[in-house]
């Protein structure tokens, strides 16, 4: 897909264009909602209203960076104002729904110890602070540069170096 | 858990669920027109005039507020307001410069 000949094309009003953005990163996208906010939140509502906002700031694209970190940037936001939202009366991580690992690698007890380990790791992410961990999930996701996790952060590349950081040994801490 | 492990694990971890959001999402934005930058363009200058305006509002009210609250003579604030508006110190012009009746009245 040439992404900038379909923005241009959806610009011009093309609208029915803007479904091949949307097959092409909905499942990216629902993976990082999932790994920033949590089981907390309801992923498909939250993938869903990324692209409502992408479509919206579409005009705003200036072409200069590469539209999965524009895509990337607006999930950040979504989903951190949804964070803030929902922490005011519930904080659910407890009732994490454990996330599924590739499994063709291991026997099965190796998977359930997998599994159990999952599981702690996304309580653990989930008691981190939300800053520190949209840091080391970008971190660990597409394995990003920190200057990619500086861009969709919006902040400087110290900063994310210094959240990363941070987000590692209290992870560290917490499942030692 | 080593770090490597824990890094690894985040790695692998992926939405259990499906998704598939392309039905709603052209549902809602083929009912939002897109906003583009002339558009935007025309927002700002809309909003700018807007604060302009309010500005100019707020400028006169405290100048006439300042004219209240100062000890002037009744002829000392005609003056002041004629000159300003350009007129000379006449009721019915006063009046016709968009001053309420009873603000003339109580200038005389």
């Amino acid at each position: 897909m040439n992404e900038e000949e379909v923005i241009r094309d959806i610009l011009a009003g093309n609208v029915n264009r803007y479904e091949e953005i949307v097959k092409e990163y909905q499942t990216i996208v629902a993976n990082l909602c999932f790994k920033i906010g949590g089981a907390g939140i309801d992923i498909a509502e939250m993938t869903q209203q990324v692209f409502v906002e992408l479509y919206m700031a579409l005009p705003r694209f200036q072409f200069k960076s590469k539209l999965s970190t524009f895509i990337y940037r607006i999930t950040v936001n979504v989903v951190c104002k949804e964070i803030k939202r929902l922490s005011r009366w519930v904080t659910p991580t407890e009732d994490i729904v454990p996330p599924e690992v590739p499994s063709s690698d291991f026997n099965a007890e190796q998977q359930i110890i997998r599994q159990e380990q999952a599981k702690q790791l996304h309580q653990a992410l989930g008691r981190l602070h939300p800053e520190q961990r949209t840091a080391l999930v970008l971190y660990t996701f597409n394995d990003f540069s920190y200057n990619d996790i500086a861009d969709v952060m919006q902040c400087s590349t110290a900063k994310v170096e210094s959240l990363i950081f941070r987000a590692r040994k209290n992870l560290k801490k917490m499942l030692s | 858990m080593t770090e490597t492990d824990i890094l690894q694990q985040l790695r692998d971890m992926r939405y259990p669920g499906t998704i598939d959001v392309v039905a709603p999402v052209m549902q809602q934005v083929r009912n939002k027109p897109l906003l583009t930058p002339q558009f935007n363009k025309l927002q700002r200058i809309k909003r700018f005039s807007t604060a302009v305006a309010a500005c100019l509002i707020l400028a006169v009210g405290i100048n006439v507020t300042l004219l209240f609250t100062h000890n002037y003579d009744e002829a000392q604030i005609s003056n002041m307001i004629a000159e300003v508006y350009n007129y000379h110190a006449d009721y019915d012009n006063m009046a016709e410069a968009g001053f309420g009746v009873g603000i003339v009245e109580s200038l005389y």
